[in-house]
Formats: C-alpha cells, sequence, structure tokens
C-alpha cells in the first residue's frame, strides 16, 4: 500500500486535508464514502466562505495524489460524456478525448477484469456550486449515474457501453436555489456546513491556513513535507477498506434501520441501505467489529436528512433537536447523534 | 488596500463602492504596474456585461503557421504557467453579465481554477486580481455569494471629491481633457522583487485573536477573517515587520471599512498623503536584502492556543497607519495604500453599508447566478442570454467560437481552413419574456385588507405567460428607507421575493408618488428592452390613493414638514405619465370600503387610463 503521488512544484496547492478545522462532519461523510463508496457520494450544503470546496478538494488531494477530476461551471456537453481533441484535430490528427466522466474512471476492484463482468469501485466527481449546473448537463449526469453505462453518440462517433463508475461530490450555497429531487437523490450523503462559530476556532482555522500559506512560500513549492499527515490519515482509511467486509451486520441492526426510516417518512429503501452501509464503514473507521445502534445513530441525519419529505421548492429541512429527540427515542438507551 | 492586493494573490479582488467609473482603470493601471514581469509585461482585461462563457474561457486565436489557420487559446481567466498575474476589472459589478458574476464566484479566492469547455482542459491556481465597482444602492441586490468573493471593500466615495483647483480646472480647459483634475496616485510598488526577497510575517496570537473578535459575527464566513488577517499581515510585511500585530489588524480593519470599537470611531481617518510626483515616491522604495526573522511559523499554532487561554482585553489603537514605525529589521516601504482611505461615510456606520449581506433583512435577487428559467421563445430569438451553441445554416447570430472550432477540426483534412455550411454554430439562447407584469403594492392600504386574492388572476397570468416581473413597495415597516419606494425585478412569481412582499405589515408614510413613478419608468424599460407583444403588459398598482409624501420629499429623502394634499397631487400628475405607455393595461386594486377619499383611486384609474378593480370586504384580516 503505498502513499498518493506529492504535488509537484507548480501544482495548483489546496491546504492538507488534516489541517482542515471545524468540518469534522463533512470529513466524516468523505471518509465513509471512500472507504464504502456504495453509499454513494456526498453533498455540502452551506452558506457561503465555509470551506465547503476547499474541505473536498484536500480530500481529493490525500486519497488520489491529484486534485479531484472536477466539473466546473459552465463545462460544455462535450467535455462531460467526451469527443474529438481539439487540440490534435487541428494538427490533423483523429484523437478521441475521454470526457470527465470516464476521466473519473474508478477502480477495478481486486481480482477481477472487464471480461469478466467485473465491476469498478466508483471514482469521484466533485461538482463545485452543483445547484448552479445547466439541467442539460445534470440530464446527462443523471442517466450516466443510474445505469453506470455511458453511450455517446456525437461528432459522428458512436461509442456504447461504457463503463463509468463515479460518485458525486458536491458543493453548493443554498442561497442560489435547491437542487432537483432527482440529483439531490444521487447523493448518499448530504452534510449542512456551517461557518465555525466559537472564538478559539475562528483562530484555529486561520492559524493553519496562514501557516500553510507561508510555509508553501518558505519551501519554494517543494510542499511534500506538509502533506504527510494526510498520508497517515489516508493509509488509515485504506485499512478500513480493507477491514470493510470483516464488519458485522448484526441481524437487529437491519430492523432498527427500517424502523428510523420509517419514523422520519422516507420513501423507498435506499435510505436505510445508505445509512447501513454508512454505519459499517464508520464502524471500519473506527475499528469497530460490528455496527452498532450509536454508530447508526451518527451517520442517520447524513443519510436521510434528504430523504424525508419536504416542501415542492426542494429546499432542506434542518435537522431539529426534535429529530434528535425522535432517533433517541426509536433506539431505546443510544445518545442523541447530533445537536 | 491595493498594496495589500498586489502583495498577496489570496486576496482576490477589491469591491469599490460608489467608485467614479473612470477611476477604476486608473486604479488598475497602477496595480498592474506593481505586478508587471521582469519585462514590464502586463495584462488588464475588462469585464463587463456583454461577456459570455465564448469569452471567458477558451477562444479562437490564428496560427502563425503552414497552413494557416486557427488554433484554441486560453481565454482572459485562465492563468498561463509562469506569467505575471493579470489585473481583472468589472466596472459595475451590478450589471456585469451572468457568466462573469459566475466567473468571479468560482475563482476569487479558490485555491484552483478549472476549465473544460469545447473539447479543451486547463487547470490552475487563480492568481488574477480582481478589481470591480459598484453604486451602493445595488449593493444590497446582489447576490450574497458574489458578495462574499470580495471580502475587501472601499468607500470610495471620496476618492472622487477632489478640492476645488482652479489651476487644475484651467488646464483641463486648455488640455480639453480632465487628466489634471484625476487623483494623483504614488508610483506603483514593485511586488515582484519585494516578495521574493522576504518571507511573510508571522502572524501574533493576540493578533489572530482580534481578528475572530473585530470579525465579531459568529455566522460570518471564514473568507472575510482570512482576508482582514492577509490584509493586516500585508501591512506587516509593507512596513517589514517581522510580526503581525494587533496594530497591523485594526489598520487592516480601517482599510475594510470594518469598525474597529469605539475609541476608534471618533479616530481620525488615515490622511491622504500629499500627491508626490512618481519618481519622487519611487526612490523610497527599497527593497531589504534578508530578513533576520526567527519566529517559525511552526510554533504560531501551539503559541496561539497558549495566549488563547488567557486572552486580553480588546483594546483599540488610535494611533494611525501613517505614525507608525517600522518594527522590523530594513526600512520600510510607505504603503501606497494609505493614499485610498476609507470614506467617510464608513465611519459612520461602516460595517452596515458595506457588507449588506450581513443584514437579514437585505433581499438580495433571488438566484442570481442561475441561468434564467425556461420560457418558451420564438426559436429565429435574436435575443436574451446565450445558454450555448447549436447547429445552423443561416448566418444570422453566428458563435464565433463554436464555428470556428469547428472548422478548426478539419483544418487539416481540408488542407486549409474553411467554414463549410456544416461548421456553421449559432447561438442558442434563453428566450426573453414577451409579456410584463409591474406590481406596486402600498402597504399602507391594507390595514385589515388581505389582498392576495385579488391580485391572484394577475399573478396566475403571469405564471402562465412566464412574464417578467417587477415588484414595486412602499409604505411597509420592514423598509429602512419609508420615503421612498424599491425596487425589485423578481425571477418570476414563484420568486421567494414576491412571498415576503405580501407579508409585510403597513407603515406610516405612503410615498405614493415616487411609487407610480418607479412603476412606470419599470414598464417603459421592459417596453423597450423586452420583445413586448401588444396586450402583453399588466400594470398593477395596490392602493387607496392616499399619498403622504411628495415627490420631491421623496427624491430628496427629506421628511416633510407639511403636506396637506401635495402626496395626493403629486401622485395624480405622476400616475398620468401612465396613460403614454402604447398597449399597457392598467387597473387599480382598491381596498373594498374606504372611509375617506373613496374617489382617489378613481382618480388615478383615470390618470392612468385604468380601471378599478374591488374585491369584496374580505374576514380573515
Amino acid at each position: 500500500m503505498t502513499s498518493p503521488a506529492q504535488p509537484k512544484v507548480g501544482d495548483p496547492l489546496v491546504l492538507p486535508y488534516s489541517r482542515i478545522v471545524g468540518q469534522a462532519t463533512l470529513q466524516l461523510a468523505l471518509e465513509i464514502s471512500y472507504v464504502e463508496p456504495a453509499v454513494g457520494g456526498v453533498l455540502a450544503t452551506g452558506q457561503r466562505g465555509t470551506a465547503k470546496s476547499t474541505t473536498v478538494r484536500a480530500f481529493g488531494r490525500m486519497v488520489s495524489g491529484r486534485l479531484p477530476v472536477t466539473l466546473p461551471i459552465g463545462a460544455t456537453e462535450d467535455r462531460i460524456v467526451g469527443g474529438w481533441s481539439v487540440e490534435d484535430l487541428v494538427d490533423g490528427r483523429t484523437v478521441w478525448k475521454a470526457g470527465l466522466l470516464e476521466e473519473v474512471g474508478g477502480e477495478k476492484e481486486p481480482g477481477t477484469t472487464d471480461e469478466a463482468g467485473g465491476r469498478k469501485i466508483p471514482g469521484m466527481l466533485y461538482i463545485d456550486e452543483v445547484n448552479l449546473l445547466e439541467d442539460h448537463l445534470v440530464n446527462i449526469i443523471l442517466d450516466a449515474a443510474a445505469t453506470g453505462i455511458l453511450t455517446v453518440q456525437r461528432d459522428g462517433v458512436k461509442k456504447e457501453n461504457v463503463k463509468v463508475a463515479f460518485n458525486l461530490v458536491g458543493t453548493m450555497n443554498p442561497e442560489e436555489g435547491s437542487l432537483r429531487p432527482q440529483l439531490l437523490d444521487r447523493f448518499g450523503l448530504v452534510i449542512p456546513v456551517r461557518a465555525a462559530s466559537e472564538a478559539n476556532l475562528r483562530s484555529q482555522v486561520l492559524t493553519e491556513v496562514l501557516d500553510f500559506e507561508q510555509q508553501v512560500i518558505e519551501l519554494g513549492g517543494k510542499v511534500g513535507a506538509l502533506y504527510r499527515d494526510d498520508n497517515k490519515r489516508y493509509l488509515q482509511l485504506e485499512n478500513a477498506r480493507q477491514r470493510l467486509d470483516d464488519v458485522a451486520v448484526p441481524p437487529g441492526i437491519i430492523e432498527i434501520a427500517g424502523r428510523i426510516a420509517e419514523l422520519f417518512d422516507v420513501e423507498g429503501h435506499r435510505g436505510e441501505l445508505a445509512m447501513l452501509r454508512a454505519a459499517r464503514a464508520l464502524a471500519a473507521i473506527r475499528n469497530s467489529p460490528a455496527i452498532t445502534p450509536k454508530l447508526l445513530a451518527e451517520v442517520t441525519p447524513m443519510a436521510l436528512i434528504h430523504r424525508r419529505a419536504t416542501s415542492d421548492s426542494g429546499r432542506l429541512r434542518s435537522w431539529s433537536i426534535e429529530d434528535d429527540s425522535l432517533l433517541a427515542a426509536c433506539l431505546g438507551d443510544v445518545a442523541p447523534a447530533a445537536s | 488596500m491595493l498594496s495589500c492586493l498586489a502583495l498577496d494573490s489570496r486576496l482576490g479582488g477589491v469591491l469599490f463602492i460608489d467608485l467614479r467609473p473612470d477611476l477604476l482603470q486608473r486604479l488598475a493601471t497602477w496595480l498592474n504596474d506593481s505586478l508587471a514581469g521582469p519585462d514590464g509585461s502586463h495584462d488588464i482585461v475588462t469585464l463587463g456585461a456583454a461577456d459570455t462563457d465564448e469569452d471567458l474561457w477558451w477562444r479562437v486565436s490564428p496560427q502563425n503557421v503552414t497552413p494557416m489557420g486557427f488554433r484554441p487559446t486560453p481565454g482572459p481567466l485562465i492563468d498561463a504557467p509562469g506569467a505575471p498575474p493579470k489585473t481583472i476589472i468589472v466596472p459595475d459589478l451590478a450589471r456585469a453579465g451572468l457568466a462573469v458574476t459566475r466567473a468571479a464566484t468560482v475563482l476569487i479566492g479558490s485555491w484552483v481554477g478549472v476549465a473544460d469547455r469545447h473539447g479543451m482542459h486547463a487547470e490552475w491556481a487563480p492568481g488574477s486580481r480582481w478589481l470591480s465597482a459598484c453604486a451602493r444602492s445595488d449593493l444590497p441586490r446582489l447576490s450574497p455569494h458574489l458578495l462574499d468573493r470580495f471580502p475587501m471593500r472601499v468607500d470610495a466615495r471620496d476618492l472622487s471629491r477632489q478640492p476645488f483647483d482652479p489651476k487644475a480646472v484651467r488646464k483641463c480647459l486648455e488640455t480639453a481633457g480632465d487628466e489634471p483634475l484625476m487623483p494623483v496616485l504614488p508610483a506603483p510598488m514593485p511586488v515582484r522583487r519585494w516578495s521574493s526577497q522576504r518571507r511573510p510575517p508571522t502572524l501574533s496570537p493576540e493578533a489572530i485573536d482580534l481578528v475572530t473578535d473585530l470579525i465579531g459575527a459568529t455566522t460570518a464566513p471564514h473568507r472575510r477573517d482570512l482576508a482582514l488577517a492577509r490584509t493586516a499581515r500585508a501591512i506587516a510585511a509593507w512596513e517589514v515587520a517581522d510580526v503581525v500585530d494587533e496594530d497591523h489588524v485594526r489598520a487592516a480593519a480601517r482599510l475594510m471599512g470594518l469598525p474597529v470599537g469605539a475609541a476608534d470611531d471618533n479616530a481620525v481617518p488615515t490622511p491622504l498623503p500629499t500627491p508626490q510626483p512618481a519618481s519622487a515616491v519611487a526612490e523610497e522604495v527599497v527593497i531589504p536584502q534578508s530578513s533576520n526573522a526567527t519566529s517559525a511559523s511552526s510554533t504560531a499554532t501551539s503559541a496561539t492556543a497558549e495566549a488563547r487561554s488567557e486572552r486580553p482585553e480588546v483594546k483599540p489603537s488610535t494611533v494611525p497607519v501613517a505614525e507608525r514605525k517600522p518594527t522590523g529589521a530594513g526600512p520600510s516601504v510607505r504603503l501606497a495604500a494609505t493614499a485610498l482611505p476609507p470614506g467617510r461615510a464608513a465611519l459612520i456606520e461602516p460595517e452596515k453599508t458595506l457588507y449588506p449581506e450581513n443584514d437579514d433583512t437585505s433581499i438580495a435577487e433571488y438566484a442570481s447566478l442561475r441561468r434564467p428559467w425556461q420560457r418558451v421563445g420564438s426559436p429565429s430569438q435574436r435575443r436574451g442570454t446565450i445558454i450555448g451553441a447549436e447547429p445552423t445554416r443561416q448566418l444570422a447570430d453566428i458563435a464565433v467560437v463554436p464555428t470556428m472550432l469547428e472548422a478548426a477540426k478539419f483544418q487539416s483534412v481540408r488542407h486549409h481552413l474553411t467554414i463549410r455550411p456544416s461548421d456553421l454554430r449559432r447561438h442558442r439562447r434563453q428566450p426573453l419574456p414577451d409579456t410584463a407584469l409591474v406590481l406596486m403594492i402600498d402597504h399602507s392600504c391594507r390595514r385589515d385588507w388581505n389582498f392576495t386574492a385579488a391580485l391572484s388572476p394577475y399573478l396566475r397570468w403571469a405564471y402562465t405567460q412566464r412574464s417578467a416581473v417587477s415588484l414595486i413597495e412602499l409604505g411597509h415597516r420592514e423598509t429602512e428607507a419609508e420615503l421612498r419606494a424599491i425596487r425589485r425585478r423578481l425571477g418570476g412569481t414563484l420568486d421567494p421575493g414576491l412571498d415576503t412582499a405580501l407579508g409585510r405589515h403597513p407603515g406610516r408614510a405612503t410615498p405614493l408618488a415616487a411609487g407610480l413613478d418607479l412603476a412606470i419608468q419599470e414598464m417603459r424599460l421592459y417596453l423597450r428592452n423586452l420583445p413586448i407583444r401588444p396586450e402583453g403588459s399588466w400594470l398593477v398598482v395596490v392602493s387607496d390613493g392616499r399619498g403622504n409624501i411628495p415627490l420631491e420629499a421623496s427624491q430628496r429623502n427629506l421628511r416633510p414638514t407639511a403636506v396637506n394634499r401635495a402626496g395626493i397631487d403629486d401622485a395624480v400628475t405622476v400616475a398620468a405619465d401612465a396613460a403614454r405607455l402604447p398597449a399597457v393595461r392598467v387597473v387599480i386594486l382598491a381596498p373594498p370600503s374606504l372611509a375617506h377619499y373613496r374617489d382617489l383611486p378613481f382618480a388615478l384609474a383615470d390618470a392612468m387610463g385604468g380601471i378599478v378593480a374591488r374585491t369584496e370586504p374580505s374576514h380573515d384580516g
């Protein structure tokens, strides 16, 4: 197991993941999604200037050694599904350039091959300001995400059954409008993000960011050492991935998940599955041999907050103290999961 | 402020409030000269209302090799590796195009920029500095998301007020220009040489605590804390200090128009230094050879933690920036930013005026960074926001970049660059609304009347037609300008702003004439700028006609001492302009029962060439 590559001189830098302050819940959700990709993607929604993008980019850099594949605002369709490489065409060569959905790639599951129908472990496709994404692009992404198959018919080229495996990780500011329910449902976990409110935390944010900027200047761009703690965390997450299959799912825990979903009026069964998968990943991260009601309670808000009934506007209902009480009552003597 | 921005790219940009438009270019030139590369290369990019994604991210340029052709090249927002940073100016942020505001939102202060368009990909660390201007009255309308990208704001009204100088005026008359009346800026600061030879100063634990104290609000975005800290650090760097102390933070807060404390509110603003010829100031700029800084940045965290447990009481300093002595090794550079003090208005109520998004009652345009909602329009429409490109066989509204890129793909195959009909692409545009609803609500007439039912037929019409909708409000308790009417352009009838308006409480002042004036002007703008079809516009006025603020009082924002009938008469006079609007249907929605002045709604309707509609009295409050 090796650490991801370090940034080279001139590469765009982001704050190391291990130096992010005050975003523990978002970090936990990203880690859960990495350890158990079947959970689905992560959506961070919250007010401006709360380091949502920084956290996601830092996480992507930690686990892959490069910045995450990003679908930027204003991207065109050809860059999403693929198209001719314009630079090559200008020089008279015909080279197909894979789109971002293919570029995300994903890892092959160990011991499997494409021919044997082996599936891929989904990669991470980061969509910055996901609620500003154009509707027709959302449709393309939804189709590919739902089927795992990308079909391209453009510029005289037909590519069928291109396997794609990606988890969406999005950040958005709800002041600019909400997401379509279909897209919201593609995110396994949703985290409402707030700015750190305690003075001590705010000071710590400042210290970490300014120290990092200073150290980058001092090291003249040779910044590998600044990411040492990231590598440690990465190895811990890799170990958690290895342990994932060994985490036991006690029979009663599935019933509890079902009861919770019923209690919060969750449609369909994706909610229970997301809860159980997230709890299993959390158990692997915490080195717990089995899913416990407490672990289940901890992941419930992030797995269900967007799956509860809401108004037509799509505005997320916040997770309240009453929701905590309901959850606690459902779990008996289990402590509340969120405040 | 500009010196700080020049020194630290992470500060991103500065927003000037009420800046004279012609000064922005001068400030940009100054900043750009400070940022210029060793060969003096520099680049100022101006963005505005007409810029589209095609202009900003990737372009096509002619190539100077055989065979001649075109090649995709990075647009102005993509920073080339090793190139000196650009200065990007947006002369009016409130009127900048959607593509510009969205680009600003994703690039300013970001660690990474990414562009993926038309088969091209780029990823870079944004280093461009953004300078933008905006009128104070427009500020609350802007998206808080966009405003967040400009934590550094300057009240620039005073920059426009130069002392009267008859000699300068005479010189202007002789030269046929206005250069002599322009404020003189100091010599550019050579940032490149300066920053390459010094390590940035470290923030002391006390300075960090003061930053969080000054920003104060527990919900304020971290970007503002960071901007204040970075500005303080830049000030300390220019002063050759090794450590950023509390005075640097206070100086930075004054530059940003943030309140520094009670004692400081009475302090004299940093004086505007006497303008000096560029050459004279340039001699003061001395580059230090080395720094004897010893404070290791890695110790800052632990030191901060220790100091935090015994945080000293915040005692604002009244030492002006200009009087501060350098605290570090080497000679200091006089901070050019002191030439740009915050205006006097900033000292009165600085945070509120410069940071309207802090105020929960301010209402920004709803979802202003999103593409406009879908409307049905003629396929041949040639106006409206560009939302992409599509194949075409006609030469109208050609999208140049996609067309050239399409042709460029095949230039080698065709042996030279030829644009064939199959290459033609035109802009795919968001259709413009062809109907309009201007709704003027006088809340002061709604004492016991719920007018939502009376409005609903017009709102339903506007919804089904996907009309352009404007709301003019007056006479409610929640307004800060009770003598004036406030205009808001809504995203449609589903805009939450409309819902908010329907729930307001009546106030006492009724600036009806000002409201009608604004409503008529708004309708006129719609008729001029949109392809409004005949009978496709409604001007709906909810009022009992009892204006009590004369037009002049509203215009001057002065409470009248005696009104009599002036408020009513002015309203009727202004209303007459509506009758001259072509094909606009006017309706006055009046309360069901009026104890006094029952004829006023009819007088208004007569003047406007409209009708009065009255609903049955409702008993639901």
